[in-house]
């Protein structure tokens, strides 16, 4: 197995808002035996300013690529607008001269060059393709099989699909897979692969609760007990923003929404606290009694 | 709504050609010449699905007329930046990538969704796009989390500079 050693990109999503997706990271990395690192000088991905101005997003993503450049190691993200961001930009400086002349031009301003020296991977791409599904597997103490799992996947990890790489993009397995392994039972529901409605620009409220209220009743209604997602984006979305859309909608889910992280914490062996499941807004009280009974 | 159909029957757009060269020019606008108006994009968008004035190939047809006011027009804000569209489009036009392209030139020309101004803002103060608020920072310590990045900020303000961030943060 490859060394497992990764420059830690957090984004700046986690750090506000998420931080229980960290803490469970954090937790299930040190049993996997992944070591992270962290990047004490990044900055934010990019992503956000790149509707406003792409130059800036690219200049900003290619700073934090030449700051894991120089500590010699592949980035972590645990988001997947990073993720895209940086895996975007790292591959566009790598393939086209031209873009990477003008961006190095820029970056001479503070220093810094691009040289293409590192890869950029999403955790689900770490735990899938550098550990591997049946090495996880025999990580997995306390098989989670009495659990339904609606995955919520988002959409930067695998579109724009010419970049992110992710096998058979019409219907992604990524996530699937990943819950599989902790022994839950897995719920395919109906727009599972479209967007959750996480837009800090959009100009319009209503729609991205709409496309959030489209996923969280789909998954219900599918018989999910929970959600899993693998970006603090659309766990904000789904979870934090759940109570907003119930009264919204005068409707009423209660549909506890997990990292990924947590989940396979779980089926590790460790425990709600240490994984943080305190921390989500929607209680998952019910699931966890479901998950003692197993 | 008889009025309002017969307005829009009679709305005169303006018609400028350079428009198309100018969306060439800007980085990720190049694909949209090889659109042929097939909708497959709008299909498939999920914010088309839930409104009206969304329509990613009315959009790109109107910048192909050359009809400026697409920057004017709120709609490219919609785009909530899923790339469905690329994912599904038969040209290989990349949709998101020149709605992004249409909104980077509504910012030169002053339009500049208040989100945008504070991410700006925000990094350029933080290193992040969301201001962390102090308890939140203080408290990664108990839960025994290292210290968030200590980005150095003159680098970013450099950037900045280079990369004429100053339109976003000053309209």
């Amino acid at each position: 197995m490859a060394d497992l050693q990764y420059a830690l990109f957090l984004g700046c999503m986690i750090p506000y808002r998420e931080g229980s997706y960290e803490i469970s990271a954090r937790k299930v990395a040190n049993l996997l035996g992944i070591k992270l690192v962290d990047m004490p000088d990044s900055n934010c991905c990019g992503l956000p300013l790149d509707p406003a101005n792409h130059e800036m997003a690219t200049a900003l993503a290619a700073r934090d690529l030449c700051l894991a450049e120089k500590m010699g190691l592949n980035i972590i993200t645990l988001c997947n607008g990073c993720a895209s961001a940086l895996t975007k930009t790292n591959k566009k400086l790598k393939e086209d001269r031209e873009l990477k002349k003008k961006v190095n031009e820029q970056l001479k301003a503070i220093g810094m060059e691009f040289q293409g020296k590192i890869e950029v991977k999403h955790i689900a791409q770490v735990l899938t393709n550098d550990i591997g599904l049946d090495k996880l597997k025999s990580y997995v103490m306390r098989p989670l099989t009495n659990i339904i799992v609606a995955p919520y996947l988002g959409c930067h990890v695998f579109r724009p699909s010419n970049y992110m790489d992710v096998k058979n993009p019409e219907s992604p397995s990524l996530l699937s897979d990943l819950v599989a392994v902790t022994g839950a039972q897995v719920v395919e529901y109906v727009d599972e692969f479209q967007c959750c409605g996480a837009s800090e620009g959009s100009i319009d409220n209503k729609i991205p609760l709409i496309l959030a209220r489209e996923k969280i009743r789909n998954a219900k209604s599918a018989g999910a007990q929970i959600m899993v997602t693998l970006c603090p984006a659309c766990h904000q979305t789904l979870d934090g923003n759940q109570p907003l859309i119930e009264r919204t909608f005068q409707e009423s889910y209660g549909l506890p929404v997990l990292h990924y992280t947590q989940l396979l914490g779980l089926a590790m062996g460790l425990s709600p606290d240490q994984l943080a499941l305190n921390e989500l807004r929607v209680k998952p009280a019910k699931f966890l009694e479901t998950l003692a009974k197993a | 709504m008889a009025e309002a159909q017969s307005r829009a029957t009679t709305h005169h757009y303006k018609i400028d050609p350079e428009f198309k060269h100018e969306l060439m020019r800007v980085p990720g606008g190049e694909t949209f010449k090889y659109c042929y108006q097939c909708g497959v994009c709008t299909a498939t968008c999920p914010i088309a699905r839930f409104t009206e004035v969304f329509r990613p190939n009315k959009i790109i047809h109107m910048a192909k007329l050359g009809i400026r006011e697409v920057l004017e027009d709120d709609t490219v804000w919609l785009c909530v930046v899923c790339y469905s569209c690329r994912e599904k489009c038969p040209q290989g036009v990349e949709v998101a990538d020149v709605i992004r392209a249409l909104k980077n030139m509504a910012v030169e020309n002053g339009c500049v969704p208040a989100a945008f101004k504070e991410f700006a803002d925000n990094i350029l103060k933080t290193g992040l796009a969301y201001n962390v608020p102090e308890s939140r920072i203080a408290r990664r310590s108990t839960l025994g989390l290292p210290q968030l990045p200590k980005t150095n900020l003159e680098d970013l303000k450099k950037l900045a500079e280079v990369t004429h961030l100053r339109k976003v943060i000053e309209e």
